[in-house]
């Protein structure tokens, strides 16, 4: 499936449909598409609409930012969907973005190596594939 | 404060310019995109936004209406 993005654009922003804890319960959000960022992220108070609790979580991550380090909770999603692929158990980190970058959070590598990704710039065209079956053997 | 008629995205962004809006998905596209809701809140306040979807229980969007920031801007996360 083909996405058309804006390459002169400051980033790439996606649609990104979260599935809550109860079936029926859903937010989408339009997240930057971050290579760099080693997890996905979401804001607090839409982790809590869907039904997890991040402050409960056990799991913290140190999270590097301009303004220094902060311990951010790990949560799992029940199910993520981008660019027409779902990946189910997502463990994303929960921390609010500055509203004048005026997206809501990032993809991140933990869903995107799930599949190949190509990114055309010349053509502005984005493809999120199943990644092919390694063969046995092959590194 | 829920427009009470479905809009396309692109009615809703032409009527709600650079605001946080939170829409009732009634229609979407293969990649998952909106196309079409009810709007149930808009705010220029993002964390507005934030705050009032907690009550809110089904397939909701959140989504800013204008473009990114260009000039002055660079983003890094």
């Amino acid at each position: 499936m083909e996405f058309r993005f804006d390459p002169s654009a400051p980033a790439i922003v996606v649609f990104v449909v979260l599935q809550g804890r109860s079936p029926g319960q859903r937010r989408r959000l339009r997240l930057a598409l971050d290579i760099g960022a080693t997890y996905t992220l979401i804001p607090w108070e839409i982790a809590r609409a869907l039904g997890y609790h991040p402050e409960r979580s056990r799991r913290r991550v140190q999270l590097l930012t301009a303004d220094g380090v902060l311990y951010v909770p790990l949560i799992t999603v029940a199910q993520v969907r981008a660019l027409g692929q779902t990946v189910s158990g997502l463990e994303v980190l929960v921390h609010d973005l500055p509203p004048a970058g005026r997206v809501d959070g990032l993809l991140g590598l933990n869903f995107l190596r799930h599949f190949t990704l190509t990114l055309d710039f010349p053509r502005g065209r984005l493809t999120l594939e199943s990644a092919s079956p390694r063969r046995s053997g092959s590194r | 404060m829920r427009v009470q008629e479905a809009l396309t995205i692109e009615e809703i962004q032409r009527r709600f310019p650079d605001e946080w809006v939170l829409i009732e998905v009634l229609e979407e596209d293969d990649l998952g995109r909106p196309l079409r809701g009810y709007v149930t809140a808009h705010s220029a306040d993002r964390d507005r936004i934030y705050a009032i979807q907690t009550e809110f229980t089904g397939d909701y969007a959140v989504c800013y209406t204008g473009a990114l920031p260009r000039k002055g801007f660079a983003i890094a996360f």
